[in-house]
């Protein structure tokens, strides 16, 4: 039985990835999940999860890895997908492992530029005017979408936004992260 | 003062050949290390590579280590032997080890025995520099390195104990020894060598052998008294948790980790228990003890004997997220 790693980034991502994965019907304990805290840490080669990773893989031990992480914002163009999928790819090859890995960047599906993280995916995922009322409200409030506090989304999503519990995975936002999941697993 | 050097620590070895091992390589150590992997996968033979490439000095010691390791993993049958006055001759130990190749940080030894016009003949390479001696002529001398120990499954007989004991006497250290003696087992008021050469404990004002105790206690006590008399050198424990209750096992830890820096002895220990593993992790968080390794031993798909050495902070991070390391 092949193992796969999933490297993401903190509690909530895990959490998202391990209901999707049960309500696609995969097999769980095909995986071992590596929390990399925040998402600077992707990028250090020498991050300890990196490392013990590694020595799996060299030992046949784990056979595929994922990442997820977020996109963010392209503010000062720090973040965004391509500028994350551009730095991932550039670690994946120098920790030789561009063979077994894939890579989902969670982001807000609705923005132009793919911007966003795991608590926008969520929230994009929400019936359409309870959505539009949230936006409006994030707008009235002047609540900095593009650099506010990623938390007060997941607080908005689990307490008013969302009336299926807790994750609405079938909706067409989850529809490319749960085909890279079922690719991975099949592969 | 000067800070006591550690250029004597072993921090990588390469096993070309020695029993399970070919072109084997393991780096990474640091002054303690913990070595593990699953039943038969070579770890007591790892630890005697490394034992034999650290007391390989000269070719008298390195006879002697490789001698050392088989007459330890023989000790019922060479008693039983005895006991059925069959003699044991130290040469036909020897034999049993017919190839020896490892290059460390330290040295490069080779030994193997060949025949030579129906003569048998002993080879000994120390860095390069080759000795060949004739079965006719060779005559085995003993040569111990007084700070490299070895606590073999078995444990120690009473006198190996009594050797490194006398380190705790020359470091005034018997008060302290007998104190961590009390806190293993709060029914004993003190330890010590009656009469030079006999182990025992003082319970109730009454001094008994230490063999009226279990296996454990006598295990715990030669690993303190060990770490004194390998001072500035090395020890090497198989079966680190032999007879030692889970409850203790923190304890001996913190035990190891202060004295391995006090003594400057690096040390080198097998375990396949995972309840140490553990301990040895926590408690390595607990003190911010970062000069540590653990080294697993594994089989790859193609049956081929690997190491995996993982640092403090991988083993902090592994323990933390459940990983299996063990």
């Amino acid at each position: 039985m092949t193992k796969i790693a999933i490297l993401h980034e903190g509690v909530l991502d895990k959490k998202v990835i391990e209901g999707l994965i049960k309500h696609i019907g995969l097999n769980e304990k095909r995986i071992v999940f590596y929390p990399m805290g925040v998402k600077s840490n992707f990028f250090d080669e020498k991050h300890p999860a990196y490392i013990s990773l590694s020595l799996s893989v060299e030992n046949d031990e784990i056979n595929k890895v994922f990442f997820i992480l977020d996109a963010d914002n392209c503010y000062m163009n720090q973040g965004g997908m391509i500028k994350t999928q551009e730095k991932l790819q550039v670690m994946i090859k120098s920790l030789g492992f561009e063979s077994i890995s894939r890579f989902y960047i969670t982001h807000d599906p609705r923005t132009e530029d793919k911007e966003g993280f795991i608590e926008s995916l969520l929230l994009s995922t929400i019936p359409e005017e309870k959505m539009n009322c949230i936006d409006r409200f994030l707008e009235c409030t002047g609540f900095d979408k593009k650099g506010g506090d990623k938390s007060t989304y997941e607080r908005i999503y689990k307490s008013i936004a969302h009336p299926l519990s807790p994750y609405n995975f079938d909706h067409i936002h989850f529809n490319e992260l749960r085909t890279q999941l079922t690719q991975l697993f099949a592969d | 003062m000067t800070a006591p050097t550690t250029a004597h620590f072993l921090t990588d070895i390469e096993i070309k050949q020695f029993k399970c091992f070919t072109d084997f390589k393991a780096s990474g150590f640091k002054r303690v290390n913990l070595i593990g992997g699953k039943n038969n996968v070579g770890k007591t033979a790892f630890m005697e590579a490394c034992y034999v490439n650290v007391c390989a000095i000269n070719v008298n010691a390195m006879a002697t280590a490789i001698h050392d390791i088989k007459f330890a993993r023989e000790n019922l049958n060479i008693l039983q032997n005895l006991f059925h006055n069959k003699s044991i001759d130290k040469i036909q130990i020897l034999d049993t080890t017919k190839n020896y190749s490892t290059k460390s940080c330290l040295r490069k030894i080779e030994f193997h025995i060949s025949e030579k016009n129906a003569i048998k003949e002993y080879n000994f390479s120390i860095d390069s520099e080759l000795v060949i001696i004739n079965a006719k002529e060779f005559n085995l001398i003993f040569e111990y390195i007084k700070n490299i120990k070895l606590i073999d499954n078995f444990g120690w007989s009473d006198n190996e104990l009594a050797e490194a004991y006398e380190a705790i006497q020359k470091h005034e250290k018997e008060t302290d020894l007998s104190a961590l003696v009390q806190e293993f087992d709060d029914s004993i008021d003190s330890f010590k060598l009656i009469g030079g050469t006999k182990p025992q404990c003082k319970i109730k004002g009454e001094w008994r052998d230490i063999t009226e105790f279990g296996d454990g206690l006598r295990h715990y006590i030669s690993i303190i008294c060990a770490f004194y008399a390998g001072e500035n050198g090395y020890l090497f424990i198989d079966e680190i948790d032999n007879g030692i209750y889970y409850d203790h096992l923190d304890r001996l830890w913190e035990i190891i980790f202060t004295l391995s820096k006090k003594t400057n002895c690096q040390i080198f220990a097998t375990t396949h228990s995972k309840e140490m593993l553990e301990s040895f992790a926590r408690v390595a968080k607990k003190l911010d003890e970062q000069d540590i390794s653990y080294t697993r031993l594994v089989k790859n798909k193609n049956q081929e004997l690997k190491s995996i050495t993982f640092d403090y902070a991988v083993i902090k991070y592994s323990t933390e997220n459940a990983h299996e390391v063990r």
